[in-house]
C-alpha cells in the first residue's frame, strides 16, 4: 500500500490515464500474422500457472481473462500473449469421464481433432471459436472467440501427444516433477482443505500414475527444454523445502542456443558461497555439463539449495553465458519483480525465468522483430 | 467450488475404489484432483486482488487516491 501511494506522489499533472495503461504499453511489437506457437507440458498442480506469470511478465503488461466473457475462461491474454489452457479440448465431462471409468490424463478425453485445427488456424492469424473447459462445474461451456495473438501458448497435460499439434510447435517446455516433490506440494497445497489428509493425497497420486506414466510423462522426450525438479543432495530433506532443479537443454536447434556456466561444454561443479555470496545452511552448489536425453544431446544445468538474499543472484547470473539476457543483470531484475511467486529463492525460478528469456529470443528469431525488454 | 466440494468427491472415490472397477476409481480420484487444483488457483486469483485500495482505483481510476501521471 505504501509503494502505491509513492508512486501516486510522484506523478505530476499532464494527462490522466487508465491506471492499467499506465503500467503497460512497453512491447514495440505488433501482430502482424505470423504467430509463434510455444508449448509447455506438466500434470495437474506443477506449477504451470506459476511459470506462465514469470514468461508472460518478461513481455509485459498483465494477463488478463478475455474481458466481459466466461467468468471461468481459462485463458489468458495480454499485449503480447495469449496462453490457453488444453483443458478446453477435453471431449468427456466431468460426468462422462465418471461414467466411462477415465481420467482426463486418457487421450479417450481429449479431442485432438478440434485441438489441432484449432491451434493450426491461430498459428495462421485466424480467430477461433474455442470450448471452454469449467473447472468449476466440469462441464464444457459455450465457446469463446480467440484472436490469433503475437505468441500463442498452449499449456496442459497433453501438448506434445499429438503428432499434428506437436510439429506446429516453435518450442516445447516440460515441467518434470520428481513423485517426491510432487507428494511435498500438494501436501502444502491441500492439507488445510477440509476433507484432505495425507491418505487422501497419497491416494489421489497413485490413483492416477498409471495414466500419468502412459500418456504424460512420455512427452517429455519431445521437449526443447525440461525441468527437473529433484529432491536436494545437500542434506537429508523428507518435506521437499530444498530442491535440486535441473534445466535439460537440447542441442543443435536453431531457434536457441543453450545456456552455459563459465566454459561451453566442460562439466563443472561450482559452490558460490563465500565472500561474495551469503548462504546459510545447507550453501549453494550449481553443476553444468553434457548429457543425453532420450538419445539426443543436451547440455543440462543445475542448481541445489536456495538464495537468502535475492539481490545477490546478480553474482550468480554474471557468470551464466547465451542466457539470451538484453542487459546485465536482466533475470535477476525479473526475479526481483516477481519475488512473491512460489519458487523465487530456488532453482525453480530462477530456470524458469531462463526459459522465459529464450521464448523472447524464439519470437524474435522467427519473426525477425525486436522485443523491447521490461523493466 | 466449495470447500465442501473436495468433501464430497473424496467420499465418492473411497467408495468407488471399495465396489468399482479400477478405471472408475482412478477417475473418482482424479476428479478430487482436479478440484483441489481449482480450489488452490482460485485462492491464489484472490490473494492477487486482494488490496482495497486497488479494487477501489479499478472502479474509480479517478478519484484522488487513484490518479497516476504518465509524466
Amino acid at each position: 500500500m505504501q509503494t502505491l501511494n509513492a508512486n501516486r506522489v510522484r506523478a505530476t499533472p499532464a494527462g490522466l490515464q487508465a491506471r492499467s495503461r499506465a503500467r503497460v504499453c512497453r512491447v514495440q511489437a505488433a501482430k502482424d500474422g505470423k504467430t509463434v506457437v510455444i508449448g509447455l507440458a506438466a500434470d495437474s498442480g506443477c506449477g504451470k500457472s506459476t511459470f506462465m506469470r514469470r514468461m508472460t511478465s518478461i513481455f509485459g503488461g498483465s494477463a488478463k481473462p478475455p474481458a466481459g466473457g466466461n467468468p471461468d475462461s481459462n485463458t489468458l491474454i495480454s499485449d503480447m500473449t495469449t496462453v490457453i489452457c488444453l483443458d478446453d479440448y477435453h471431449c468427456l465431462d466431468r460426468k462422462g469421464r465418471a461414467e466411462k471409468g477415465v481420467t482426463a490424463l486418457a487421450p479417450e478425453a481429449q479431442n485432438f481433432d478440434l485441438m489441432y485445427e484449432q491451434v493450426k488456424a491461430m498459428k495462421e492469424g485466424k480467430a477461433a471459436d474455442k470450448p471452454i473447459y469449467n473447472h468449476v462445474t466440469g462441464a464444457l461451456d459455450a465457446p469463446e472467440k480467440i484472436e490469433s495473438p503475437n505468441i500463442l501458448v498452449i499449456e496442459g497435460l497433453h501438448p506434445f501427444y499429438d503428432e499434428r499439434v506437436r510439429d506446429l510447435l516453435d518450442f516445447k517446455v516440460y515441467l518434470d516433477i520428481s513423485d517426491e516433490i510432487k507428494f511435498a506440494w500438494k501436501i502444502q497445497r491441500d492439507m488445510a482443505e477440509r476433507g484432505h489428509s495425507l491418505d487422501s493425497i497419497k491416494k489421489s497420486i497413485e490413483a492416477r500414475k498409471p495414466d500419468f506414466d502412459a500418456y504424460i510423462d512420455p512427452q517429455k522426450k519431445h521437449a526443447d527444454m525440461i525441468i527437473q525438479v529433484l529432491p536436494t543432495q545437500l542434506v537429508p530433506d523428507d518435506e521437499g523445502k530444498i530442491l535440486r532443479v535441473r534445466l535439460i537443454q537440447k542441442e543443435g536447434k536453431k531457434l536457441f542456443d543453450p545456456v552455459y556456466l563459465f566454459d561451453e561444454g566442460s562439466t563443472i561443479s561450482w559452490i558460490p558461497c563465500g565472500r561474495k555470496l551469503t548462504c546459510s545452511f545447507p550453501g549453494i552448489k550449481f553443476y553444468y555439463g553434457p548429457d543425453t536425453w532420450y538419445g539426443e544431446d543436451v547440455s543440462v544445468l543445475e542448481m541445489d539449495g536456495q538464495f537468502d538474499k535475492l539481490e545477490e543472484l546478480i553474482y550468480v547470473e554474471s557468470h551464466l553465458s547465451n542466457t539470451s539476457a538484453k542487459f546485465y543483470g536482466e533475470i535477476t531484475q525479473q526475479m526481483l519483480k516477481n519475488s512473491s511467486f512460489p519458487g523465487s529463492n530456488n532453482g525453480t525460478g530462477l530456470l524458469q525465468t531462463i526459459i522465459g528469456l529464450k521464448v523472447r529470443e524464439v519470437y524474435e528469431r522467427i519473426t525477425e522483430k525486436e522485443v523491447v525488454p521490461v523493466s | 467450488p466449495e470447500p465442501a466440494a473436495v468433501e464430497t468427491a473424496i467420499k465418492e472415490a473411497e467408495d468407488k475404489c471399495a465396489s468399482g472397477t479400477s478405471g472408475e476409481c482412478a477417475a473418482a480420484w482424479d476428479n478430487v484432483e482436479e478440484i483441489s487444483a481449482a480450489i488452490s488457483h482460485k485462492k491464489v486469483a484472490d490473494a492477487a486482488n486482494s488490496d482495497p485500495l486497488e479494487q477501489f482505483c479499478d472502479d474509480n481510476p479517478d478519484a484522488d487516491e487513484c490518479r497516476v501521471y504518465d509524466d
